[in-house]
């Protein structure tokens, strides 16, 4: 029979990119509903691979959040706030939030939203000259959703995490 | 008709505008289109390090995938930056026309005055629809507006515009409304309609589209 792999420690730090224009926690809307959802399963597949399929164990550190809403259109009057989509993202890494699902993915990276004690969230122009994204943001390029104009980086680390180019690139 | 906000032309044109105010050097793409395989949208340079300019639309095709464009552009020491045309914002290609609605159901009732119920009942589901729709647009973050006639009665549940107990109603109406458009002979019943002109009356008022 085969053995069972346990499922691996959550390393940090951790990122993933969810194309598409985010929705607003304030408004459970389907569009939100459906928002959420698509936020599970980007963090799942993210999860999956970085774990090489075995799955985290949730860390319980205190955490530092980045969250960047690229938008080819930032000042587009049409838009939720940046303060109101940041809580769905960082739900979609937490057991706590996770539990609580329809369909519950049981791969989360984190146990709460308490852990997280410093957090960052930018929009800034997907167009801006010299803008250099992370990889991850760039893989994403090839996706025809890309064209669209709107995308959303997450990056979770330590909180004693220090400063650097990986939490600046936006600037 | 392109649902881009400018056209790619005048985005390329602010582009350059952008990269030279902020001090890069607008290059010619010919000089370099031969070794890269393709001619680029646009070619800057800055401290000595040329930046190939790949603008992407949903109406136009780019020479190949970036993954491949961006190796081709690496391999000659050059970056590349993919741009994005942006796109209107969709609420500002709003399709409804609320204006219509008071007068909508103030037709609805004259026809059902006049028992022509086939015209009141599809005049009363118009500014329904158009109700609807304009409540559902308010919190679906600039989607597509809904315009299935389920998805129209979903949305209404979902906004909490119509109860548990208006569904039936709101179902029956939605197949009568079907049957009269698309001229299958049927009955009519006077209470549907009635129905109907009450419950569009109700979501308009919701919808600050109507008083009454």
């Amino acid at each position: 029979m085969a053995r069972q792999r346990l499922p691996l420690l959550a390393t940090l730090p951790f990122e993933y990119v969810a194309v598409g224009r985010p929705f607003s926690a304030h408004n459970p809307t389907r569009g939100y509903t459906r928002w959420r959802q698509r936020l599970d399963e980007i963090v799942n597949a993210q999860i999956a691979s970085v774990s090489r399929g075995r799955g985290f164990v949730p860390t319980l550190e205190k955490l530092r959040c980045l969250v960047v809403w690229l938008s080819a259109q930032p000042d587009a009057d049409d838009h939720p706030d940046l303060d109101a989509i940041v809580k769905p993202l960082i739900d979609a890494m937490s057991e706590d939030a996770g539990q609580n699902r329809p369909n519950p993915t049981y791969n989360w990276l984190i146990k709460n939203d308490r852990q997280v004690r410093r957090l960052e969230a930018v929009k800034t122009n997907l167009n801006a000259p010299n803008l250099r994204m992370p990889d991850c943001v760039i893989d994403e390029q090839d996706k025809p959703e890309w064209a669209h104009g709107e995308a959303v980086y997450v990056r979770v680390d330590r909180l004693d995490a220090t400063d650097g180019p990986e939490w600046e690139w936006w600037k | 008709m392109s649902d881009l906000i400018r056209s790619y032309r005048d985005f390329l044109d602010e582009l350059k505008a952008d990269y030279v105010n902020r001090g890069f050097r607008i290059v010619s793409a010919e000089e370099i289109s031969s070794k890269l395989g393709f001619r680029p949208d646009l070619v800057v340079a800055q401290d000595g390090q040329i930046t190939v300019v790949e603008v992407k639309s949903t109406d136009r095709v780019l020479p190949a995938r970036i993954k491949e464009l961006r190796h081709r552009v690496e391999q000659l020491g050059y970056r590349l930056e993919l741009k994005v045309v942006p796109r209107v914002p969709k609420r500002r290609t709003a399709l409804e026309h609320p204006s219509k609605v008071p007068g909508l159901l103030t037709d609805a009732q004259k026809f059902f005055d006049a028992d022509r119920l086939d015209l009141a009942l599809l005049l009363s589901w118009i500014a329904l629809e158009i109700s609807i729709r304009i409540l559902d647009a308010r919190t679906s973050n600039g989607m597509d507006p809904v315009t299935q006639t389920g998805d129209v009665i979903r949305a209404a549940i979902d906004l909490e515009l119509i109860s548990e107990d208006d569904l039936a109603d709101v179902r029956a109406i939605a197949e009568l409304r079907n049957r009269v458009v698309h001229g299958f002979e049927t009955e009519i019943p006077r209470r549907l309609v009635a129905r109907a002109i009450e419950l569009a009356g109700q979501i308009a008022k919701r919808a600050k589209l109507a008083t009454a």
